[in-house]
């Protein structure tokens, strides 16, 4: 290792933000923030939950609307689609484990992994990707939250069938 | 040890940065009832960039205090958007206290965030407390900043754990340059 390498410089900064907080910078309190609130704004994050169903809807119509773009596409043109169907597959995914919906993130981590492996010039793929869709409307209409039900089990298994088949 | 005592945020501004508006709102609304004062919104690193580019062109009142970024988005991502940080020329803009939340929990995202200069990681689903907890965190324990050929973010070395290699920043002071910042 030569010098330059090895060189470096340390910034010790002031604390700005503790007496942006109202403290004093050089006071050795630790700040809190206090357990109401905290409370309060959980509460806040349940609260929520009452949109779940209306807000996955509207995250697979906009997954479904890509997934048909995509099909419609030329091989070569399908990345865009691509992408949005990627990023609308990471909504669900982080929508559903805030809310334990343990079955549709499921499917919804498995669809977005799928959309890195997937090879846009082999028609097969597109039957685990229509799979996957499938299986996530069941999931929402059928209102299946937990992975452990038989009939979660029976989704399950006909998308990994999918995927074991026509990978 | 000193009492502790309640954190007043009301003067903070905290901007978070993701492409899905419903988890945005949920850490918007979280912050808001912790007490900050003022949160703002960019639906990925391309748009947070000029929101940080016109509010932290100089020191005032009114800085972006805390970025809270998503990891994967479309357009400018997260990574992007940290190297982005971490580049400016602006000490109001590279020292900016950076706080990645992702669902991603790999080890490799753990240590691609810290090696790009990223103070917290919050692993996503989010909770009040996981999110008050690491705002309590930046308010209370600054780190100083450290940079080297490859290096420019928070000194990375969190503890003062005892360990049995070369410390080489006290092997070779003279390639240790400090600054300290004056009132």
């Amino acid at each position: 290792m030569n010098k330059s390498d090895s060189e470096a410089e340390i910034f010790h900064r002031m604390n700005k933000l503790k007496p942006k907080a109202g403290l004093s910078a050089f006071s050795k309190s630790q700040g809190l923030i206090s357990q109401k609130r905290i409370e309060k704004a959980q509460k806040a994050i349940d609260d929520k939950e009452s949109l779940y169903h209306e807000e996955v809807e509207k995250i697979l119509g906009n997954l479904q609307a890509s997934w048909k773009d995509y099909c419609a596409q030329k091989s070569d043109n399908r990345t865009n689609a691509l992408d949005r169907i990627y990023n609308y597959s990471n909504n669900v995914k982080d929508l559903t484990s805030m809310y334990n919906h343990t079955l549709m993130e499921y499917f919804a981590q498995s669809l977005r992994d799928f959309c890195e492996k997937i090879d846009v010039h082999k028609k097969e793929h597109q039957i685990i990707v229509q799979a996957h869709i499938d299986a996530m409307f069941v999931t929402l209409h059928e209102k299946l939250r937990s992975d452990e039900s038989e009939k979660a089990k029976e989704l399950m298994d006909a998308v990994a069938v999918a995927i074991e088949k026509y990978s | 040890m000193s009492e502790p005592e309640h954190l007043d945020l009301r003067k903070f501004t905290v901007l978070i940065v993701d492409d899905y508006a419903f988890v945005s709102q949920v850490i918007a609304d979280v912050l808001k009832e912790i007490g900050v004062g003022r949160v703002l919104v960019s639906e990925n690193g391309a748009h947070a960039k000029e929101q940080i580019r016109s509010l932290n062109n100089f020191e005032n009142g009114s800085n972006i205090d805390v970025v809270i970024t998503d990891w994967l988005m479309p357009i400018m991502d997260g990574r992007e958007l940290l190297q982005w940080i971490r580049n400016s020329q602006k000490d109001t803009i590279r020292f900016l206290p950076v706080v990645v939340c992702s669902a991603y929990t790999s080890g490799d995202l753990v240590s691609q965030t810290r090696d790009l200069g990223a103070h917290e990681i919050i692993v996503k689903p989010v909770s009040a407390s996981e999110i008050a907890r690491r705002i309590q965190h930046l308010v209370n324990n600054p780190r100083p900043f450290v940079k080297s050929k490859t290096y420019f973010g928070p000194d990375r070395r969190r503890k003062n754990r005892p360990f049995d290699h070369k410390d080489r920043r006290k092997a070779n002071p003279q390639n240790m340059k400090a600054h300290y910042e004056q009132k």
